[in-house]
């Protein structure tokens, strides 16, 4: 399990990392935290001949709060973003899912933006984040595009990226609700340091007139080649009042296995999947109409 | 106040602040000049017959030095019980992970390149993984010569077991089965071997039975004993595996083929794959009570995974068929133990050693008798228990126990009664006991004991040598402590030498929790001889017959008039000029009163001590998940005198985390082909910190006669009631039992359902 030469390279400038993706193509692998690349590398899963170091680039970790928006550079880590103000007020979601991630020494050195490319289906970053409805912003040496990250993951360890391509950050856009809530389950084999067999996170907020549920997105993680969302679920809920939304719950939940297709590995069967997504859709929609609604449950 | 001044104390353990502080060498860390470092080629197959080999390529890349197959090897069968071993596969490979082939290069990326250039030609040939299956007669042999697979049967009987059942009020019935887990130690096997001009071998590694191995290896190797030393190193954790293994034995021959010094260590997979995990069995049980709840008798049928080749299973599988009928009073008891070849990883020695497996069993069964009868769990095993100075069926002499008051403590500090009584939703309790040995003299077969050398320079300081193995469970700070005591001087005076057969005692090792009560005794033996030599040279110096003289705190003084006294430096400069710069060097040993079982009915006491516990879980099961959360742990245990109270509760702590990982999570997992699909700790999952509760440790601290100040040991009884404690909690919390470890949410979730589905 030793990891084969390789060439290094390091930028300190988005510019520069853009030229140096350029140049090599195929055959160079950017690095960020490498919790993802190293282990790759080790069970030679790849075996590129260049490696870019992205972490010497500066100001590409911020968190910056904005008037309509929050946007996260792609080097931050998730012990950064889990214990961030902004986003345990503005994104709860992604900083309970991002506090998740791993132990405290992998979520000191893992980045989001690895998170995001390295595309597993049980990311734990990504369900917060589809069901936050946020962008990613590509760079390339040419320009920067910015795209829902619904349309980012391809399939297990793929996306959009190509090998030029960087993911300069990710924008969470501020929704300008009364009232908003959301949260985040994960079912893992132990309590700390495992991967999310399955991963829910789910949105709701509180309607003009703040007796209806309005804006839900409720996000899977670990179900299907993608991390997906569950936009049949999504619409059962909508437009309704509590205790209209509080019945309508266990059909929501079947709405959104009915949305999954997942696998049956050493980890867990599928069937099992399944019932936890009907558990955890339950449980997180349970817990976020509790708290826009106010009620104590 | 205690009677003594360093034992019965907590202290910590003397190597900590290096090991903290990453200042320890273990095995791994050691380099020697011109070293090597070797890697070995696995089977990618469970059986395939070896066609062809093909190390031209590996051999002429640069930087490597050796290339060795079993053609380069004694090519002599030996093993530490059967003569199923060669050093490197033999026309034919039994297991994936099987040893195939090694090199040794200048740097380990060179010696892994090198292993992608071996080419290996194979053909598949039909495999069978499932010992039940495997003693099928149409089962595929994993050994020609070895008829339905069997490396062992054993059986044993006493009384009248069909009579004692047919007049049994109740006989619970049932088969469970004990899944193969790892031992997953910090530091994977690995070795360091030189080879000097003569041909003598020196072997640097983390063994637990260094001088038991050594015979072993010159057997393998065609040499004579003494042309081989091991040494044992600091060395991270072994909890039973690190015996006996074929990655030592290659390190050796490469380093002989080399001509330079090789350390091979083993990458994660590599010892997932080669190591020597746990015995799986299916264990088939009958149990009888009376009406009143008086257990009648006993009869097993456990059915073991040898693995491929046989290290320890069959002993194991003989433990798991008797050693708990020690623990009640049975009228009767039989069981028959089948240890088979399966084409899988040879399994041995795990904490516990078969005593937690048939633990698991026994002790769930008395629990459903329990219920049965209407009879609280933790009274039946009152009414049952074995008692102080009493003989078991097997004639085992039981002296200082501590049972009864195990369960007491256990059950008071855990609020038992009362929690039993207000039964909560998915909330359960459950308790199970356990005993144990602390020697086993059916193992050590020569003879059994202990010995130490107590070497006093004229500095005053005291080196300690002993002859078993540390492997991070605290032995050297435990010996230090006893040669303290006896000495009657500071503890950081004390250095613990590795064991290096040159030099130390020939020790049994560190198996069956005999290191403190045997090599305890064995170092305070000597010290004793140390302490009358010193004390001869101290009476003179203070004019007074040596049986005045004793020695405090570094102070030899008079027991008459105290004031009069003379440094332990002092009297040990002495000692040295006296004897022309002799140290004083006290030697010492100790043989315990065991016999050797009769061969044929089993009958004899096996240890010289014998240690008991009584733990009890609380659980919280996810009804929706079936997620099992162990919400509090009470762990009571009978281990004598405690030499260090810290150190056994660490070993308390270390070895309910462990039995809970089994429980509830742990499991190595084969694909249809046999093959390993979990060799790494991203899918062989352990618990974590936040997966174990406070466990409360009780110390029951009855003075043993034969332990060294009274100890017992503790290292395995801190493990085997751990199962049964928590799939108990689980039943009440559930009336659900699942007899298959371990009980991950899913197959709990399963079961819930199914039991929803019933009672629809
Ligand atoms: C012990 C352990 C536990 C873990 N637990 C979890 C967990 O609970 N949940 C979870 O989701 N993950 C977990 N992981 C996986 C991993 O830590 C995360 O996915 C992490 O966020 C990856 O980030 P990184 O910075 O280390 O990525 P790297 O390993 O550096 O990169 C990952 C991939 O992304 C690419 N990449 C990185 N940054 C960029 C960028 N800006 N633009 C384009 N491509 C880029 C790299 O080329 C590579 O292919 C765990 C890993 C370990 C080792």
């Amino acid at each position: 399990m030793r990891i084969r030469p390789f060439e290094y390279h390091t930028a300190e400038t988005i510019k520069e990392a853009l030229t140096i993706l350029e140049k090599y193509g195929t055959e160079i692998k950017v690095i960020a935290g490498g919790t993802d690349l190293l282990l790759a590398m080790k069970q030679k899963k790849i075996l590129p001949h260049h490696l870019l170091n992205l972490l010497e680039i500066n100001d590409l970790d911020y968190i910056n709060d904005e008037p309509s928006e929050i946007r996260i550079g792609a080097l931050a880590k998730h012990s950064y973003i889990a214990s961030h103000p902004i986003i345990r007020n503005e994104a709860t979601v992604l900083a309970e899912a991002t506090g998740m991630i791993g132990s405290w020494q992998i979520r000191n050195v893992a980045t989001i933006g690895g998170n995001l490319c390295n595309a597993s289906p049980a990311a734990d970053s990504a369900p917060p984040l589809l069901a936050l409805n946020a962008k990613i912003v590509i760079a390339d040496s040419k320009n920067e595009k910015n795209l829902p990250i619904s349309s980012f993951f391809t399939g297990p360890g793929t996306t959009l990226l190509e090998p030029d391509q960087l993911l300069k950050e990710i924008i969470i856009p501020k929704t300008k609700s009364r009232r908003k809530a959301n949260a985040y389950l994960k079912l893992t084999r132990r309590r700390g340091v495992d991967l999310a067999l399955v991963g829910v996170a789910f949105h709701g907020e509180l309607d003009e007139s703040g007796e209806k549920l309005k804006n839900v997105a409720i996000a899977m993680g670990g179900v299907a080649p993608t991390p997906i969302r569950a936009l049949e679920a999504e619409a059962e809920l909508t437009d309704l009042s509590y205790e209209k939304a509080i019945k309508k719950i266990p059909i929501a939940a079947k709405a959104a296995v009915a949305a999954t297709q997942p696998i049956t590995d050493i980890r867990a069967t599928a069937e099992y999947r399944k019932d936890i997504v009907d558990v955890y859709v339950r449980r997180t929609a349970t817990k976020v109409l509790n708290i826009l609604f106010n009620k104590d449950g | 106040m205690s009677e003594f001044d360093i034992v019965n104390k907590s202290y910590p353990q003397i190597d900590g602040l290096n090991k903290a502080t990453g200042k320890t060498e273990f095995v791994s860390d050691l380099v020697l000049p011109n070293m090597l470092y070797g890697r070995v080629l696995r089977s990618p197959y469970a059986h395939a017959r070896i066609d062809h080999i093909d190390i031209s390529k590996a051999k002429s890349l640069r930087g490597v030095k050796a290339v060795i197959t079993y053609d380069d090897t004694p090519r002599i069968k030996f093993g530490p019980r059967s003569e199923d071993w060669t050093i490197l596969a033999d026309g034919k490979v039994r297991f994936y992970g099987d040893e195939v082939a090694a090199v040794a290069a200048v740097d380990e990326d060179i010696a892994e390149e090198a292993l992608d250039l071996i080419k290996v030609e194979y053909t598949e040939l039909p495999a069978v993984f499932d010992p039940v299956e495997a003693m099928k007669p149409d089962a595929p042999l994993v050994h020609e010569n070895k008829e339905n697979n069997l490396a062992a049967e054993f059986k044993i009987e006493a009384g009248d077991v069909d009579q004692d059942l047919k007049n049994s009020y109740f006989v619970y019935k049932d088969r469970f089965y004990t899944n193969q887990v790892y031992q997953a130690y910090l530091e994977p096997m690995g070795a360091l071997a030189s080879v000097d001009l003569s041909g003598r071998i020196t072997l640097w590694t983390g063994t637990q039975i260094p001088n038991m191995m050594r015979i072993t290896y010159a057997k393998a190797l065609g040499i004579s004993l003494d042309k081989l030393r091991v040494i044992v190193p600091d060395y991270g954790g072994g909890f039973g595996a690190k015996m006996e293994n074929n990655v030592h034995l290659i390190t050796i021959v490469l380093a002989q083929k080399a001509g330079q010094p090789v350390k091979l260590i083993n990458t994660r997979f590599d010892d997932f794959v080669g190591g020597n995990p746990r015995v799986a069995m299916y264990i088939d049980i009958k149990l009888g009570v009376t009406k009143d709840g008086f257990i009648t008798g006993k009869d097993v049928h456990i059915v073991g995974t040898n693995g491929a080749r046989t290290v320890y299973a069959p002993v194991i599988v003989a433990t798991a068929c008797y050693r708990p009928d020690s623990l009640y009073r049975f009228k009767s008891v039989r069981a028959i133990g089948h240890t088979v070849y399966t084409n899988t990883v040879p399994t041995s020695c795990f904490r516990g050693f078969g005593n937690s497996q048939m633990t698991f069993v026994l002790e769930s069964a008395l629990d459903m008798i329990a219920e049965e009868l209407n009879i609280d769990p933790a009274e039946l095993r009152l009414k049952n228990g074995i008692g102080e100075n009493e003989v078991s069926i097997h004639g085992w002499k039981i002296t200082s126990n501590g049972l009864k008051d195990c369960v007491l403590l256990a059950t008071k500090k855990a609020n038992w009664n009362q929690k039993r009584k207000k039964r909560k939703f998915f909330r359960g309790i459950g308790l199970a006991c356990c005993n144990h040995v602390s020697g086993n003299r059916a193992f050590a077969r020569e003879f059994d004991g202990g010995a130490g050398i107590v070497r006093i320079g004229r500095d005053g300081n005291v080196t300690v040598y002993y002859g078993e193995s540390d492997m991070g469970q605290g032995q050297k700070t435990v010996f230090a402590q006893i040669v303290a005591e006896r000495l009657g001087v500071p503890l950081d005076i004390i250095t613990v030498e590795q064991v290096d057969t040159d030099i130390s005692p020939f020790g049994m090792g560190s198996f069956a929790t005999r290191g403190t009560l045997m090599g305890g005794n064995g170092v305070l033996k000597a010290a004793e001889d140390a302490f009358k030599q010193l004390a001869a040279v101290a009476a003179d110096m203070l004019q007074a017959p040596p049986d005045e003289v004793e020695c405090k705190k570094g102070k030899f003084f008079l027991k008459s008039s105290p004031q009069k006294s003379v440094s332990f430096k002092e009297v040990a400069e002495m000692a040295t000029f006296k004897r022309a710069g002799a140290p004083v060097v006290g030697v010492g040993f100790y043989k315990p009163p065991t016999e050797l079982p009769d061969p044929k009915t089993k009958y004899g006491n096996i240890s010289p001590a014998y240690p008991f516990g009584c733990h009890i879980a609380e659980v919280e099961v996810d009804p929706d998940t079936g997620q099992i959360t162990v919400t509090d742990y009470v762990a009571a245990n009978d281990i004598g005198r405690a030499i260090n109270p810290m150190a056994v509760e660490g070993q308390i702590q270390g070895g309910v985390a462990q039995g809970l990982g089994w429980t509830l999570m742990e499991n190595m997992a084969l694909d249809d082909k046999g093959k390993l699909i979990n060799p790494d700790f991203l899918d062989y999952v352990i618990p974590c910190v936040m997966d174990v509760p406070e466990i409360k440790p009780i110390l029951v601290e009855p003075v043993d006669p034969e332990g060294p100040y009274g100890a017992k040991g503790i290292g395995e009884p801190a493990l085997n009631p751990v199962m049964a404690a928590i799939t108990n909690a689980i039943y009440n919390a559930t009336g659900i039992r699942i007899k298959e470890l371990p009980i991950t949410a899913e197959k709990m979730l399963k079961k819930l359902k199914e039991m929803k589905n019933k009672i629809k």
